[in-house]
């Protein structure tokens, strides 16, 4: 990725929308601090950088009850009671608190998406970063999701940045998008902004994308 | 076959070594999670018990009869069966055959495990949660891996011996309060140390290369496959050179 | 009161470490013996459609160049160690008894009988066992297999039977050539660590190790091949479940195999024992008869 300068609000989401293999999850895990850049900085104004990955990352060999209580544990230092309270608590909030004692791969992918997110947000960060949330779910679920994290953030007042092909769900959660082609981020701005420009290869995305249709 | 190859097992042997300071240095300040060392052991030692046990008969009971063969053959001499036998039990047999098929049941299980969550960013998400991996996953395993292998060899030479034994008792006619006597002669307390160390020293070299190897993967299904592939035959070398290396001092010293 | 309490917590810690071993020996024994049998069926399978069906030797050729070049430097590095552990094992044992001319019969035999094939059989189970199951398994799990056979292609003939009878032959010349380096290097490793002539070491190895034991040496690597290839495609080809599922049948594969060898070594021990005592009867009969 090259010529990149961007810079997020608090308390405000940012979409960032392009075609695939333009770089937007490499973006992403620098952001996150995963992937060090080998030119210029990253400044994330807060210690609580939370992810949901694009397949959740979730910890298969264990519970989704222990998926909440190992960050809570290890990442904050809550144990015990006050954690299985916290933890029941979340996981009742994305609606799963039936399913704690099922493991990953026995719940649906939407399921699974809310325990990415769940497990996300235990940790009470300040921003958050979502790869690609609603890939592979259906309308209803991708809906179902978006309004989720919109609730959480206006709950938690945390800051969202999303990388989603989903154009729907962009211009539903975002306060800016920046759109990401060839390597480097091309344009920024509001959702109608986006929806109306004049920039040819980005009228092309939007336009060309069956899931954004708006012909 | 050319230098590129050796290149990438050499490095993975670095982070090996890496990961070995790290737990060595967990083990002396850092947290000891010793409940997660009990599941651990549970599901190493444990489950790893079966294989030995059966692994152990037979190996016991073909070497045995073998050796006794041997020693009635070329010096028509069978008192001798029950040292020879069991020196060697104590000394070789039964501390590289626990160790290789821990290498294949620990050490494939521990590089598959570990690889998979790498290629699902697993890994990734324990990172940006600020836990550190090799304390919390690799630390139990390794922990266990060694005291199970040092147990599992005891039980393993323990078994053997009674093997041993039982041929020597039907074959060869020995008594068996005879034979453990003869034993006892040629069996010291050194030998049991000896027997410890070398055992430690294979389950605790286990764990960091096939850590190691699942640190290094990449690229799917592929990659999990070839890291495992890869963990157990370094792992195998790493006990046969080790094994050399141990014996030549122990020999030169004794 | 506080006695009472540890002695119940210990015995009730020793009764759970007991049912947990007594639960995974029986878990172990029931899926050894679904191993078992899928293992056999896949084995009848190779066999049957091997005899029914032709034109596999340029398969079968590449595969075995691709396994030997791949896994000889392996083979040697290894045979020169087990070679050399054992001269100093039955060294120091045998200078004990004062028997130490018997040195180079002793480790000839026993590593061309026993030893020999079975640690580098544990090797050769890794290198190219766990190799080919990762091969395999990746193939099933990516749904290449399944595409092969919607070509119209018999996977067990395009992708199996190669590799099976490439595996089976490589192994037993790679072990045969690790076998002959442990030999050669164990008289070296004995004139330099335990200051044995190198003619003394000779010597004594006819009376132990005749045409016998290479006989014996030989019917072991054929099996333990056989094992290692028939193991490990069958691990591979019945793979499933994406990357977690390569994992788990790479390491299945490695653990049974060494399990097998282990078994298999005892049985053809057995086996062996009795042909040879067989043999030597009827041969002392036939001596009696015409002398």
């Amino acid at each position: 990725m090259e010529h990149v300068n961007l810079g997020v609000p608090p308390c405000s989401s940012l979409a960032i929308i392009g075609p695939s293999g333009s770089g937007k999850s490499v973006l992403l895990k620098i952001i996150a601090g995963l992937i060090t850049p080998t030119d210029g900085t990253v400044q994330v104004n807060s210690q609580k950088v939370s992810m949901l990955f694009q397949k959740n990352a979730l910890f298969d060999s264990f519970t989704l009850l222990e998926n909440l209580l190992i960050p809570l544990a290890e990442t904050i230092g809550i144990r015990g009671e006050e954690a299985t309270e916290r933890s029941m608590k979340m996981l009742k909030a994305v609606g799963l608190d039936h399913a704690a004692k099922l493991y990953p791969d026995e719940i649906s992918g939407g399921m699974q998406k809310r325990l990415g997110i769940a497990r996300a947000l235990i940790i009470e960060p300040e921003v958050i970063l979502y790869d690609e949330p609603t890939a592979g779910l259906d309308p209803i679920t991708s809906r179902s999701i978006a309004d989720l994290m919109i609730e959480l953030q206006n709950i938690n007042k945390t800051t969202m940045v999303v990388v989603t092909n989903d154009l729907q769900r962009a211009y539903q959660v975002a306060d800016q998008i920046a759109f990401c082609s060839n390597h480097t981020i091309t344009a920024v701005g509001t959702p109608t902004e986006v929806k109306n420009t004049r920039d040819p290869i980005l009228r092309k995305f939007i336009y060309s994308n069956a899931l954004g249709a708006e012909l | 076959m050319g230098m590129g190859i050796f290149d990438r097992h050499l490095r993975t042997l670095y982070l090996a070594g890496y990961l070995m300071k790290r737990l060595v240095q967990q083990l002396a300040k850092g947290p000891h999670r010793k409940i997660e060392i009990m599941d651990q052991m549970e599901i190493i030692g444990i489950g790893s018990l079966p294989i030995i046990t059966i692994a152990t008969g037979f190996t016991g009971l073909v070497m045995t009869s073998e050796i006794a063969w041997h020693m009635d053959f070329a010096l028509s001499n069978v008192s001798m069966i029950p040292g020879f036998t069991g020196q060697f039990v104590v000394r070789e047999l039964g501390i590289a055959v626990p160790a290789l098929l821990m290498v294949s049941k620990v050490g494939a299980s521990l590089t598959a495990e570990l690889a998979s969550m790498r290629i699902t960013e697993q890994l990734d998400a324990f990172k940006l949660l600020k836990i550190d991996v090799i304390s919390y996953h690799i630390f139990p395993r390794w922990a266990a891996c060694t005291v199970a292998t040092v147990c599992l060899t005891l039980i393993s030479i323990a078994i053997t011996i009674i093997i041993a034994m039982l041929t020597a008792v039907t074959k060869y006619h020995f008594n068996s309060q005879e034979y453990f006597n003869t034993l006892a002669q040629f069996i010291n307390s050194w030998d049991l140390v000896c027997a410890v160390t070398k055992s430690a020293i294979f389950g605790t070299v286990i764990p960091p290369i096939a850590c190691a190897y699942a640190m290094k993967c990449e690229g799917g299904a592929q990659g999990v496959g070839q890291a495992t592939t890869d963990a157990v035959v370094t792992c195998t070398l790493a006990v046969i050179t080790l094994d050399f290396i141990l014996t030549a001092i122990f020999s030169a010293v004794l | 009161m506080n006695i009472e309490s540890k002695v119940t917590s210990a015995m009730e810690g020793t009764t759970h470490t007991l049912k947990a071993g007594v639960n995974t020996s029986f878990a172990v024994f029931v899926k050894t013996l679904e191993e078992l049998g899928g293992s056999w069926i896949f084995f009848m399978r190779i066999i049957r459609t091997f005899r029914k069906t032709s034109g596999y030797k340029e398969a079968i050729i590449q595969q075995i160049a691709e396994v030997s070049t791949r896994t000889i430097g392996t083979v040697i590095f290894a045979g020169i160690f087990v070679g050399a552990i054992l001269v100093l094992q039955f060294d120091v044992m045998l200078r004990r008894f004062d028997a130490q001319t018997l040195l180079g019969g002793l480790n000839t035999s026993a590593t061309i009988r026993e030893i020999g094939p079975m640690i580098i059989s544990f090797l050769l189970a890794g290198k190219i066992g766990a190799f080919t199951t990762a091969e395999l398994a990746n193939m099933r799990v990516t749904e290449q297999i399944d595409a092969v056979e919607s070509l119209g292609v018999s996977p067990i003939q395009y992708l199996i039977i190669p590799r099976f009878f490439a595996i089976v032959f490589s192994s037993v010349v790679l072990l045969a050539i690790g076998l002959s380096v442990s030999v050669v290097g164990s008289i070296l490793v004995a004139q330099s660590f335990s200051g044995m002539n190198m003619y003394q070491y000779i010597s004594s190895i006819p009376r132990f190790a005749g045409a016998w034991t290479i006989f014996e040496g030989l019917v072991r690597s054929i099996i333990f091949s056989t094992i290692v290839a028939n193991t490990s495609t069958y691990k591979g080809y019945t793979a499933s479940g994406g990357a977690r599922g390569v994992g788990k049948a790479v390491t299945e594969a490695a653990i049974y195999i060494n399990v097998y060898i282990v078994v298999a070594n005892f049985i053809s021990s057995s086996l062996l024992e009795w042909i040879h005592d067989l043999v030597y009867w009827f041969i002392s009969l036939a001596e009696r008869f015409f002398f």
